[in-house]
């Protein structure tokens, strides 16, 4: 008798230990792309989390960049990838080709995001990040509280429907439909003129067009640091000054953090807009 | 206007080009100034008109230093004509010839006046027909009687001609010689450098005769154009002869060519 | 006759004069005209005249009219250096594009702009461009001094402008903003669009002062045809004009190309149309070359905003797609001179 409960003691034991090993032993994650950084770095612990690329820790760039600075930064060459012996790697859309392909070719498992332009699919992307990492609760925790936040700014938003706005990018770009930008001015209760003038994705506008579209509401990125480009200096244009004077056209400017990525930061970005703008 | 030049040394690329040399041009006559390859003709010629530094002496115009004068008044009393007559844009003559009337542009008046000195320059020495024509497109001995025409329109007292008609037919080297002899009847100073003896000798009555740098004779023709000078300066023997009560003279060499 | 053939030429010269006036008043107007929206000039004329602010005045006075005041200045420094150059190197292909001076100015001008220093002083744009502009004719005059063969003109503008491109490239990686290192198509190739009048006072004094001395030589630089030995024997002061032209294209140059980028071709092709009106005569052609250049700056600028590209197109593309071909050729035409 004694023989027999030693050898379930044993099994149970044993059973407990290998459940233990393959429920809470974590996946070993490296992130080769700034957005995938916002995502990751809301969902995982820094033993998890064993990369983020060194845009995290920017402030002009990252979203959660104090955050990032718990985390180990890699400079995004394929060494000083390999040597965080990482088991999954998140990588972007537009993120290094070459070396992702190399990545793959090298055994390891890479995972691409694209770039979601309405809060649904950022959702989604979350869900889907949740279920590689084997971390659904972790995720779906994510998701509920972006949408909390979500239904406290939509509605605030019901009177804001008139005001007409327009960002303008470094360049004379501006952002049309089909991109997160877009969806940011919506969510904060704006109608976005380039959308109005059928403009896909980042496209340009011409001073001239800005102007005649009679903006309501000017959205600039900010930049801390040193401006001196031609690209910005279309920004400080006498034309424009002189249109807000004569309109009472309001200007905000929201750091470029806030909107470079799609993700956690998109709900943040129509809150800060929907408190700067004048009512 | 008297142009003199006193103790000159002349140096270029460290050689010495002229040594000593001590010469009073006197006024309103033809001068020819003579000599082989490389006597510091040339050199000498540029130093008259200002162009070219010297390392000793003193060249005056009228007892003042040359180097007193202001470029612009300079041009106006002393000609240069350099022997390459280069025009590196394809102009008309008589734009080219227009160019000589440069010191004047600043002048009140002036615009009848330049149209008159480059008629007469261009009558002068008999390129009417050249009228319109490009420079470029003419021959070697037109465009030399252009560039002569381009001299003569500043109208100054003293013209410096390098090699005027070195590329002339030999109807036209005498129609220039006699063309320079009559200016210098009418009381211009005319020096000019040239390797036809027998017209330096039929139209210059003085000539200046350099060697290596080195003034060796100067004088009427009979004292510089000596058998023993054209010898010992030029290495030729000397035939000399007459026509119509002038003196000729006719280098001659008695050589074959190697094979 | 001979009074005849003045006569004649004379009056063709007064006529190219006036017909390039004309174009250049026609083309200005059109410059204004031409944008994004159609401006309506009843509601243009009130508000100026009433000293109103509407949205059509702003695009007008602030958008279009520096633009247009742009084209003007910065065709006429081109044209009119370019001229000049040639008269004083007596070769047609000299030209502030082909021999270096535009991209040593966008070298001066990028380091001055991108490093902050024309954040604090704005003069140092401008000024910028000016010392790198110089630097690039000294340059070639010492070279050409004694020896103006087309061969090592073009030899010198091709080491001078690759040069001068790699370290504008290294200057802009360098710089500390993000945008610089994309930005050197625009100092390569040049752009009018969304210049403000910021831009136009800060080169109206040097470009002014440029076309001043530059068109103080006119007659020096017909005599210099003869060649220097006759034209100092004439009284022109070499040192004094190689002085005056090289402080003229660098004044006016450099400080286009610092609000401008570099145009190229203009100094070339204008020239070499007009040169046959003025009866080749270098001094002649140097106004006439001033208002072609910005006749044709105008149309170039007018062309750009016309043709339907996503991003409005490069002015230096226009001007270097019809300047190249007519280089090549110039080159072909004088093939013997390869040997000089």
């Amino acid at each position: 008798m004694k023989a027999k409960q030693t050898i379930m003691l044993t099994c149970c034991l044993m059973l407990l230990v290998y459940s233990a090993n393959t429920i809470a032993k974590p996946l070993r994650v490296v992130s080769l792309n700034l957005c995938a950084d916002q995502i990751l770095m809301a969902l995982l612990q820094p033993e998890e989390l064993v990369g983020v690329t060194n845009l995290a820790i920017d402030p002009e760039a990252s979203y959660l960049y104090q955050q990032a600075t718990l985390f180990h930064q890699h400079n995004g060459r394929i060494e000083e990838i390999i040597a965080l012996q990482p088991e999954l790697i998140i990588a972007g859309a537009f993120s290094s080709q070459p070396t992702n392909q190399m990545l793959e070719n090298l055994g390891y498992r890479v995972v691409t995001l694209g770039l979601p332009s309405t809060i649904e699919g950022i959702f989604q992307q979350i869900s889907r990040l949740g279920e590689l990492l084997n971390l659904p609760h972790r995720s779906n925790k994510l998701i509920s509280q972006m949408k909390t936040e979500l239904a406290t700014i939509t509605s605030a938003t019901e009177k804001n429907s008139s005001l007409r706005a327009v960002v303008y990018y470094a360049n004379g770009f501006s952002a049309g439909k089909q991109t997160i930008v877009n969806e940011i001015l919506n969510l904060a209760g704006f109608k976005n003129i380039a959308a109005e003038l059928k403009l896909k994705a980042i496209a340009p506008l011409s001073l001239e067009s800005l102007l005649a579209s009679k903006p309501d509401v000017l959205l600039f990125g900010q930049l801390e640091k040193n401006t001196n480009s031609l690209a910005h200096q279309v920004l400080r244009h006498r034309a424009i000054q002189r249109y807000t004077a004569l309109k009472h056209v309001q200007k905000i400017t929201i750091p470029e953090r806030y909107w470079s990525c799609a993700g956690p930061s998109t709900v943040a970005a129509a809150a800060y807009l929907q408190q700067h703008s004048r009512r | 206007m008297k142009l003199t030049v006193s103790n000159i040394n002349v140096k270029l690329s460290g050689k010495s080009t002229l040594k000593n040399i001590n010469i009073e041009f006197p006024t309103g006559k033809l001068i020819g100034l003579l000599g082989p390859n490389g006597a510091g003709k040339s050199t000498l010629i540029r130093v008259l008109a200002g162009l070219q530094s010297i390392q000793s002496g003193e060249v005056s115009l009228n007892e003042q230093p040359l180097a007193n004068f202001p470029k612009l008044e300079l041009a106006k009393h002393i000609s240069y004509l350099p022997q390459t007559g280069e025009c590196h844009w394809p102009m008309t003559v008589e734009r080219v010839v227009m160019l000589g009337r440069y010191p004047y542009l600043d002048s009140t008046r002036s615009s009848e006046l330049n149209m008159q000195a480059v008629e007469q320059a261009i009558k002068d020495v008999d390129i009417q027909h050249l009228v319109g024509r490009t420079v470029n497109e003419l021959s070697g001995g037109e465009r030399a009687r252009v560039m002569l025409a381009r001299a003569l329109a500043t109208q100054t007292k003293i013209l410096l001609a390098d090699e005027p008609i070195a590329s002339l037919d030999p109807r036209h080297q005498i129609e220039v010689m006699a063309l320079l002899q009559a200016l210098a009847d009418q009381g211009k100073t005319v020096i000019v450098v040239l390797h036809e003896l027998h017209l330096a000798m039929r139209y210059c009555e003085h000539l200046l005769l350099l060697d290596q740098g080195e003034q060796i004779a100067i004088g009427p023709a009979s004292k510089v154009l000596t058998a023993k000078n054209l010898l010992d300066v030029y290495g030729v023997e000397a035939i000399f002869g007459e026509h119509h009560g002038s003196p000729w003279v006719l280098p001659w060499l008695d050589k074959k060519m190697a094979p | 006759m001979l009074a005849l053939a003045a006569g004649n030429t004379a009056t063709r010269e007064r006529n190219l004069m006036l017909s390039l006036l004309s174009l250049l008043f026609i083309l200005f107007i059109s410059s204004l005209m031409v944008g994004d929206i159609n401006i309506s000039i009843i509601n243009l004329l009130d508000s100026i005249l009433n000293d109103r602010s509407s949205l059509d005045s702003i695009i007008f006075v602030e958008i279009r009219l520096p633009r247009s005041l742009l084209a003007v200045l910065i065709g006429g420094s081109l044209g009119l250096s370019g001229a000049a150059l040639q008269g004083m190197v007596r070769n047609p292909l000299a030209e502030p594009g082909v021999i270096g001076v535009s991209s040593c100015a966008a070298l001066g001008a990028v380091i001055m702009f991108y490093f902050g220093l024309a954040s604090i002083i704005p003069l140092a744009l401008p000024l910028g461009g000016i010392s790198g502009a110089l630097l690039a004719v000294v340059f070639l005059y010492l070279l050409t001094r004694n020896n103006n063969s087309m061969l090592s003109l073009i030899l010198a503008g091709v080491a001078i402008s690759s040069l001068a491109a790699a370290l504008m490239a290294l200057a802009l990686n360098l710089s500390p903003n993000p945008y610089a290192s994309l930005e050197i198509f625009f100092w390569l190739m040049g752009s009018l669009a969304d210049r403000s009048f910021e831009h136009v006072a800060l080169i109206l004094l040097p470009t002014f002062l440029g076309w001043w001395l530059m068109l103080s030589t006119r007659h020096d630089l017909d005599v210099l045809s003869l060649g220097e030995d006759t034209a100092q024997s004439l009284g022109v002061q070499l040192k004094k004009l190689n002085k005056k032209i090289i402080l003229g294209v660098a004044l006016s140059v450099g400080a286009a190309v610092s609000v401008c980028g570099g145009i190229g071709f203009v100094g070339l092709v204008v020239p070499h149309l007009l040169r046959g009106f003025v009866g080749y005569q270098p001094g002649r052609l140097l106004s006439h070359s001033a208002l072609g250049g910005a006749v044709l700056l105008l149309a170039a600028d007018i062309s750009v905003r016309l043709i339907p590209t996503q991003q409005e197109l490069k002015i230096g593309v226009v001007t270097a797609l019809l300047g190249a071909p007519l280089f090549l050729h110039l080159i072909l035409k004088s093939k013997r001179e390869w040997v000089s």
